[in-house]
């Protein structure tokens, strides 16, 4: 009897402990997972990429240009990013121009290896829609209220933006269309506008046109890292010429980002810093220029996967995690 | 301004007195000079431009070429055989262009005959004619703009113009089997030459209702007309560019038609001249390109005979015609060719390749095509006045406009001299006491016999009036018994007789005169200088020809002091032989190193056609202007 008693006590005791050892571990794991989460979501890095591809030339012998803007957008599309996060404009119909020998085509290259304009594409801004009030509208977030989803810039202060731009250029402008111009001033102070608004955490801003380091020169937000295919006084010149069709189907800055990219995937750990490696003036015939001194980070640290592609910062976890609301924020 | 333009008395301007003083000496320096300038306008080194493409859009030959195959060289065949059985019946006009039509649909363009009727001059000789034309429809496009490719039966120097035909039959087979057309294509063929083109445009524009046309498509945009006499291969091309008024086309689509024939190793050379060689002397070079700006002012002067481009100029359509040369008498033509045969040695191994034969010209006018067809808008970037002196280079406005400046300034300061002087030497030498009376005098002479003048000046004007008129207004059955030398000389007497007339009326009183002949010049002088140089800028080269023949005998008659009869009557045979009557009729017969004039009939009858049809100025500026200058210059010479 006594024993019995005893035993009881004990297992009463270990099974109180336990118990109690039990809490305590939930407890600590509890905010062991909070921690975790706080942790995982304030991460330093960017959580979703966007791109803007944006092509201002109108009229057929700019086919160049189209062809520039859509080899970008296969690119990156290839590396990641969905149509969703992907805004291209393009100021004139190639595929469907009466002129088009290969009607519903878009070629980049004399061979035709690859037809950018094949399926799947999503032209969100086309023809006419394709203004500088438009572009700088998209930039800003200042759409109107009855704009589509598409057609608008849904960036956050945790997206990395890719815009890219190609036409023809001059001094400090681009010009749109054969009828109005945007400025370097312009560009610098949309940015600046969505520095504000937290609508970036970092911006690669790339341009192949004439003079096309002009166009850079004058921003002045944080994070934004600039490529530009021509220096001020130069021109940008195209590559190949396609004797069927008849115009030029690619430029050479262009080309020879493509050319890098063909080994680029999306698991590669290329980085900034190897694809302005590679810039050759020689080949290029003009004189590539990058700006870093908005830029934070090192280029050599800088994935091109970061704004090329859309990698996820993705965490695999065996036990589930309680995200409510307030826990993410606690 | 107070340099320029006060002129109060003793207190003139600086510049007025300056040009008071010389103005007795310069106006024939200036002359002289606007001559001289156009002299030099054939020198190489002083005005040329290179030419070069101001339209972005263009992309001359920078296609391959797909015109030769199979099927487009059997499309000639079937042209031939549906002309052969047309023309065995002995029939011309609507026959032969049924039988066109018929080929055109079987290409699957939209075809229609149109039988047109037009006069001569006006209401004078019933002529009749067909045209015939398909339409090749985009097939991705709106047939909002359209291209033509026209084609007269006959050519310039009155040959059929079948290869042009048949080649049109080969580029509507290739057009219709292709799918990068922007535009429509029209391929029209005209048996009445320019004539019955302008009756298709206004038929296509809308403007005529007697035979209208109901197979349109939209606006034309730029035109190329085909000439090819019967010939296996052509040894040089022609290229023609001027328009019936002195319009030209833009000066982007001649280099454009150019490139395209120099790629094909056959250049188009304006009017079929060859440049001369590098190596030749600079004399050699300078008379090349004159006899080239020579013919280019002919052309461009008097618009006759110029091509089936011509009347699509006036619309606003760029057009030039487009002209194969069998057999050049030219020798540098002929040294040229030598050349490309020593470059093709074997024209059997690759006949395709050679240049002159179907194929290549073919190739060239589907180079055209396309450049013209990647056109967004009108050809608006580069020069519509300009002047050619070579194959390879441009004179801009800017260059030869001095010369009708200068000539322009050499009446302009005449008739200053002339309304300014104060009346004839004696009246300025002399006792210079009673000087201020006797300008007085001279002024009341002058307010005196102003009425007078305009008098002479409305009268002969009227004369010129009944002229322009007269053929408009005279019962045609007059006029088609009439020949017009006939009727040309009867109104030389006219005019004649009534110089004489005004003449004998103001010689009469010599003491007390009526008219005082430096205030006829005067005035005439200023309406001469603003007609020549509103003229320049439209058609320099017609301006220039009226300075020659109206201009410079005004500013030289009574040039020298008059004292006998004999110089009278020599400055009268002087002037007669500078009169209408005389330069037309030398023109006409004297060949002057060109190709002689091909009227078909008198150069008056000519330009009076022109007049009728096409609106252009030649006929009313000879009778309005022309010949009244030349009769008040004569009246003039005859006044005390």
């Amino acid at each position: 009897m006594n024993f019995l008693r005893a035993l009881l006590h004990i297992a009463g005791i270990f099974l109180t402990a336990y118990i109690l050892t039990a809490e305590v571990a939930q407890a600590a794991g509890a905010h062991n997972k909070r921690q975790k989460i706080a942790q995982f979501l304030d991460t330093e890095n960017h959580t979703n990429n966007w791109a803007v591809l944006v092509c201002t030339s109108r009229f057929w012998f700019n086919y160049r240009h189209i062809a520039n803007t859509l080899s970008m957008y296969r690119t990156v599309k290839r590396m990641g990013i969905p149509d969703s996060h992907i805004i291209l404009m393009l100021a004139d119909d190639m595929a469907c121009n009466p002129r088009n020998c290969y009607p519903a085509t878009v070629f980049d290259h004399p061979q035709k290896t690859t037809d950018l304009y094949g399926d799947n594409v999503e032209v969100d801004y086309r023809g006419y829609e394709v203004t500088v009030e438009n572009f700088i509208r998209l930039l800003t977030g200042r759409v109107e209220a009855q704009t589509p989803r598409n057609k608008r810039l849904l960036s956050d202060d945790k997206s990395n933006v890719f815009i890219y731009m190609t036409g023809h250029g001059g001094e400090d402008f681009l010009k749109f269309q054969d009828a109005e111009e945007v400025n370097s001033y312009d560009i610098a102070d949309a940015m600046q506008q969505m520095w504000e608004k937290k609508r970036y955490r970092e911006i690669l801003f790339m341009i192949d046109t004439c003079q096309a380091n002009t166009m850079y020169s004058k921003f002045y937000s944080p994070n934004v890292l600039s490529i530009g295919s021509s220096d001020k006084g130069e021109n940008s010149y195209s590559y190949f010429y396609d004797h069927d069709i008849g115009v030029s189907v690619i430029d050479r800055f262009t080309y020879y980002n493509l050319d890098f990219f063909e080994s680029v995937d999306m698991s590669s750990r290329h980085t900034m810093a190897d694809l302005i490696g590679t810039y050759n003036t020689s080949l290029i015939h003009s004189n590539p220029g990058v700006r870093t001194d908005l830029y934070a980070r090192e280029l050599q640290k800088t994935y091109l996967t970061d704004f090329f592609g859309a990698v996820q910062e993705v965490e695999l976890t065996a036990e589930p995690f309680p995200i409510g609301l307030k826990q993410a924020t606690g | 301004m107070s340099f320029v333009l006060s002129a109060q008395g003793e207190k003139t301007s600086p510049a007025l007195r300056m040009a008071r003083k010389y103005s007795a000496f310069l106006s024939y320096p200036l002359a002289v000079a606007g001559i001289a300038w156009l002299l030099l306008l054939p020198c190489s080194d002083l005005f040329w431009r290179p030419a070069y493409f101001s339209e972005n859009a263009m992309l001359p030959g920078q296609v391959k070429p797909q015109f030769g195959s199979e099927s487009h060289l059997a499309a000639m065949d079937r042209m031939d055989a549906a002309l052969s059985a047309s023309l065995h019946e002995g029939s011309i006009g609507k026959q032969r262009a049924t039988a066109v039509a018929e080929v055109f649909s079987e290409f699957g363009l939209d075809t229609e005959v149109q039988e047109i009727v037009y006069d001569e001059v006006p209401r004078v000789g019933q002529h009749q004619g067909t045209n015939v034309h398909g339409i090749l429809r985009a097939p991705r496009s709106d047939s909002v703009e359209a291209l033509v490719i026209a084609a007269a039966w006959t050519t310039a120097d009155n040959q059929t113009n079948i290869n042009a035909v048949r080649l049109m039959a080969a580029l509507a087979q290739y057009a219709s089997e292709q799918v990068y057309w922007a535009k429509d294509i029209i391929f029209v063929v005209t048996d009445s030459g320019e004539l019955g083109m302008e009756q298709w445009l206004r038929a296509y524009h809308g403007h005529q209702t007697q035979s209208p046309l109901y197979v349109r498509s939209g606006i034309i945009q730029a035109a190329l007309s085909l000439e090819f006499p019967p010939a296996k291969t052509y040894q040089n091309m022609g290229l023609y560019v001027e328009g019936k008024a002195g319009q030209l086309p833009n000066l982007d689509m001649v280099n454009m038609m150019q490139r395209v024939s120099r790629i094909e190793h056959l250049p188009a050379n304006f009017h079929g001249m060859v440049d001369e060689t590098r190596r030749a002397s600079m004399w050699k070079k300078y008379l090349r390109s004159a006899q080239l700006l020579l013919r280019q002012v002919r052309s461009q002067a008097f618009g006759s005979l110029v091509g089936v481009h011509a009347p699509f100029l006036r619309y606003r359509i760029d057009a030039l015609t487009l002209s194969g040369i069998a057999k050049d008498n030219d020798p540098i033509a002929r040294m040229a060719q030598q050349q490309r045969e020593l470059f093709w040695v074997e024209p059997v191994m690759a006949p395709m390749l050679a240049p002159g034969t179907v194929h290549s010209i073919g190739r060239s006018c589907e180079r055209a095509l396309r450049s013209l067809n990647n056109l967004l808008e009108h050809f608006h970037q580069s020069f519509f006045f300009y002047i050619l002196p070579a194959n390879r280079n441009y004179i801009s406005i800017g260059d030869y406009i001095p010369a009708a400046g200068l000539m322009v300034g050499s009446l302009l300061l005449q008739a200053m001299h002339l309304w300014w002087m104060q009346g004839p030497s004696e009246l300025r030498s002399g006792d210079p006491r009673t000087r201020i009376e006797r300008i007085n005098k001279y002024y009341l002479l002058l307010r005196r016999t102003i009425p007078n003048t305009m008098g002479i000046i409305l009268r002969v004007h009227l004369l010129g009036l009944v002229l322009l008129t007269l053929p408009m207004i005279v019962p045609h059955t007059v006029l088609t018994n009439t020949t017009s030398t006939a009727y040309l000389f009867t109104f030389a007497l006219a005019s004649i007789s009534m110089v004489l007339h005004i003449a004998d009326t103001y010689w009469a009183e010599a003491a007390r005169p009526m008219v005082e002949w430096r205030q006829l010049k005067a005035l005439v002088q200023l309406y001469v200088a603003v007609t020549i140089a509103c003229l320049s800028v439209m058609n320099f080269s017609l301006a220039v020809a009226l300075f020659a023949v109206a201009g410079l005998p005004l500013v030289l008659t009574r040039a020298c002091e008059i004292g006998s009869r004999m110089q009278r009557a020599v400055g009268i045979l002087l002037l007669l032989l500078a009169s209408p009557v005389c330069t037309m009729t030398l023109g006409r017969n004297v060949a002057l190193g060109l190709h002689p004039l091909d009227f078909t009939s008198s150069p008056f009858r000519m330009f009076l056609a022109d007049f009728h049809h096409f609106s252009s100025l030649v006929y009313p500026l000879v009778c309005m202007i022309y010949w009244p200058v030349n009769l008040l210059c004569m009246i003039i010479v005859l006044m005390p």
